[in-house]
């Protein structure tokens, strides 16, 4: 070889040259086309070319009719350098761990592997090198000839890219993505393909879970019955859910982008809201959100509707530029409602003041924290106060001195028992009587106050005036009986001491004058306890009118014994009273049912009924009875429906009762048939209230 | 009489009452009774005073035994009298029945208020001519041995 020398040399410099100054690295020649440039003889070049292929630095191959060919092969460098390198690279890629980058021979057996291949497909590269890598596919794939196809199309397109489960060597699976490349020689005869496999599942699974939530947002903000929108910093559309479009009257091509500053706003009272009050602008400026801005639009035809919005910041947002979410609800129905609701409340309200307004009382209205909800005309001007001072302030606030005293007492305890009061109060203040009723509910008061000072001054006449009349009465009786004690005295001292001395004719005189004056001394004593029954009366208390029964038996017990009268009684209650009086009702109705009992002995039944809160006590007889048009005189004074020569008395007994009876607040009654028998009944009230 | 006092004096009694009737009755019931007495009358308060103090035209008159007095009197009335009795030490000492002619709670109780020995109510019925007689007699041997009488 050295022998060649210096020419064998130049020659080996020029055919290296030759080849890397081709157009096509890998262009092949045959040595006769070599010799033919470099113009040297075709042996030369042909042991030159013998002599690089040793070292590996060009390739060669005999064609069809036993003439060789050579080329510099693609891609390797011809110098130790390039070399180098590429054992790096090839250490490199074996030891990449994200990516399983392996050869597979053209009929897709394995022909290498790498550490990331390991990883991700669990082989080493004893176990699979050989193996067909349709191992890598599912059962499935490998039914439909994916990986054949796969191979396939990368024969025929030089690559091809697929994403699809492939199968570990566990039998697990993962979600891969696989690009596989053809390797072709010089003259195009595949030599083979580079599989890079990449395992995805987990990428993948992130994108499911965000495709899955982009669904459901999406999901959700058609479904809410409400139109949403976003809106960027400069007001303008960002996204738009049907809810919205058809509110704004805007279809999506047209929203987007947008300005919701082009949509007017109204207020309450229809004045434009201008842009910088309106509710993004406050949140946009502000970074707080609002809730339920009330407003009203005219949006759609013209038609004004009432939107309730609601408008928060975007947080958290990828891009810088702040936009907000406005939630917009159509309230239109609702404050329809709520209108009517209100027209309908003031119609009531000034109905009732109407009302309220007529009625004479005083009346006003406390809810259950005792503020005044309620007050009419008449109330103000009782209380001295203009109307309009009280509405919204507390009973005790408006009239603190009245707080502790008797209407706050009357007050809690209406609302606490939830039953009616009604009082009677002088009001210092204001000079007056006044007569409260009180009537609670679970809201409170309603207080209805009537001034009843001219009743009461009234009253008090009438009761000065009874008085009167009862002092003139007593005086009266009380003074007669002076003179007439003189002359019943002295009637007696001439009935005694002149008995023989006085013919018939004057002794009968004397009779009839002592007779007159006993009569008028009785009726006079009458009178005195009629005109006392009040003034004079014993406080109230317990009465057991079995024991008062039992007093007036006895007082009548010659009676009784002389009339062979049978009395019989039920069980008589206890009751609240004077008992002397009540003996005074017993012995007058007993002396009268014993007295008019007719011919044959009296028979005399006291009952008592109870009825509610009351007593109504009976005196039953069967004697003569009273006629019905005569009830009502019995119990007048000095009223006698029978001569004295048939019956004795001094026509006051039952006055007495009554009067009696009203004392005790209770009401006489007759019930009688003439011949057939009368019963005197009087109520009272019982003690165990 | 048959049932005079110890020493056989008969009662002085003091009537104070304006009422001429009354006055008459009064006597007419003692003259019914058992009682020996001897029945001096002031028409008034005023001279019913000067009786007890001996006073003028009563400068020689008894000390009474026992008063009898009707509160209803002119010039100086029953219950004036009845003080100025009850405030003189010696005078307090006399049995004083009230006179009435009611039977009411109200001037029973007075009666009592005013410190009066015992009330009765006037006659009317023969028998309670003798009811006065009776009590009378009654008081009178109860105060009987008090030192008034010796005065």
């Amino acid at each position: 070889m050295n022998s060649s020398g210096s020419t064998s040399d130049v020659t080996r410099d020029d055919i290296e040259r030759l080849f890397s100054t081709s157009d096509e690295p890998c262009t092949p020649f045959t040595a006769s086309e070599v010799a033919e440039r470099l113009e040297c003889p075709e042996r030369t070049v042909e042991r030159e070319l013998e002599a690089l292929a040793d070292r590996d630095e060009v390739r060669t191959r005999e064609v069809a009719d036993g003439t060789r060919v050579w080329w510099r092969p693609p891609g390797e460098a011809n110098s130790t350098d390039q070399q180098s390198e590429l054992r790096e690279f090839g250490a490199f890629v074996r030891a990449v761990k994200d990516y399983a980058i392996f050869m597979l021979n053209p009929d897709g057996t394995v022909a290498s592997w790498n550490e990331g291949a390991r990883r991700i497909k669990g082989y080493s590269e004893d176990e699979i090198v050989g193996r067909h890598f349709s191992t890598f596919y599912t059962e499935e794939d490998n039914k439909n000839e994916v990986p054949e196809t796969n191979l396939q199309a990368a024969a025929t397109e030089g690559h091809t890219e697929d994403e699809g489960w492939r199968v570990r060597q566990d039998g697990t699976r993962f979600w891969a993505n696989v690009i596989i490349t053809a390797i072709r020689d010089v003259d195009g005869t595949l030599q083979g393909f580079t599989k890079v496999t990449r395992d995805m599942t987990e990428q993948r699974e992130y994108e499911l879970q965000l495709r899955r939530e982009r669904d459901l947002t999406e999901q959700i903000l058609e479904t809410a019955p409400v139109s949403i929108c976003v809106l960027d910093s400069n007001r303008e559309f960002v996204r738009a859910n049907q809810q919205a479009l058809d509110l704004l009257g805007a279809d999506e091509a047209s929203v987007e982008g947008d300005s919701i500053e082009s949509k007017n706003l109204y207020d309450g009272a229809g004045d434009f809201v201008p842009s910088d009050e309106r509710p993004w602008t406050q949140v946009i400026d502000t970074g707080k959100s609002v809730y339920d801005y009330q407003c009203r639009s005219d949006w759609t035809e013209g038609d004004r509707r009432w939107l309730s919005i609601n408008v928060v910041p975007l947080e958290g947002g990828l891009s810088d530029d702040s936009g907000v979410v406005v939630a917009i609800e159509d309230i239109t129905a609702q404050k329809e409602r709520e209108r009517q609701l209100e027209e309908r409340k003031s119609e009531l309200e000034s109905e009732l003041s109407e009302i309220l307004g007529r009625i004479s009382d005083a009346f006003f209205a406390l809810d259950d924290k005792w503020q005044f909800t309620h007050l009419n005309e008449r109330a103000a001007e009782l209380f001295q106060q203009p109307q309009t001072g009280f509405a919204g302030r507390s009973f005790w606030e408006v009239f603190p001195e009245r707080s502790d005293g008797r209407l706050w007492e009357e007050f809690h305890r209406a609302m606490g028992t939830q039953e009616p009061v009604d009082f009677e109060l002088y009001d210092e203040r204001l000079e007056a009587w006044l007569e409260y009723n009180v009537y609670p509910s679970e809201s409170g008061l309603s207080i209805y106050i009537h001034d009843i000072t001219d009743r009461r001054e009234y009253q008090r006449k009438l009761e000065e005036s009874n008085e009167r009349l009862e002092q003139f009465a007593y005086a009266a009786s009380h003074d007669l009986q002076e003179p007439l004690r003189m002359v019943s005295s002295y009637l007696r001292l001439i009935e005694s001491r002149y008995d023989g001395v006085l013919d018939e004719e004057g002794q009968e005189f004397l009779e009839f004058a002592v007779d007159g004056a006993d009569r008028m001394r009785d009726m006079i004593n009458s009178l005195l306890k009629y005109s006392r029954v009040e003034t004079r009366g014993d406080p109230f208390e317990p009465v057991d009118l079995n024991d008062v029964l039992d007093e007036a038996r006895n007082d009548l017990r010659r009676a009784i014994a002389e009339s062979d009268a049978a009395i019989t009684a039920e069980t008589l209650p206890t009751v609240e009273g004077d008992a002397s009086q009540l003996r005074q009702v017993f012995q007058n109705l007993l002396e009268n049912a014993i007295e008019y009992s007719g011919d044959e002995p009296p028979r005399v039944h006291v009952g008592a009924e109870r009825d509610g809160g009351s007593w109504t006590i009976s005196v039953t007889d069967e004697g003569i009875g009273i006629d019905s048009k005569d009830a009502d005189r019995v119990f007048e004074v000095f009223q006698r429906l029978h001569t004295r020569e048939e019956y004795e008395g001094t026509g006051i007994g039952l006055a007495l009762c009554e009067r009696i009876v009203e004392r005790h607040g209770g009401e006489m009654s007759l019930d009688s048939e003439p011949g057939e028998g009368s019963t005197f009944s009087f109520t009272i009230s019982s003690n165990d209230e | 009489m048959s049932n005079e006092t110890n020493d056989g004096e008969p009662i002085e009694v003091l009537l104070i009452e304006d009422n001429p009737g009354d006055v008459r009755l009064t006597k007419e019931a003692f003259k019914e009774g058992q009682v020996g007495t001897t029945l001096h009358v002031a028409a008034d308060g005023v001279e019913a005073l000067d009786f007890l103090y001996r006073r003028e035209e009563y400068a020689d008159a008894p000390r009474p035994d026992i008063i009898l007095l009707d509160l209803n009197l002119p010039r100086k009335d029953g219950e004036e009298v009845l003080e100025e009795i009850q405030n003189d030490t010696d005078l307090s000492r006399i049995p004083v029945i009230v006179l009435t002619s009611s039977k009411t709670t109200e001037d029973i109780t007075k009666f009592y208020e005013l410190q009066a020995n015992a009330y009765l109510v006037k006659p009317v019925e023969p028998d309670e001519f003798v009811e006065l007689a009776r009590a009378l007699e009654e008081f009178w041997f109860r105060f009987a041995e008090l030192p008034t009488r010796t005065a």
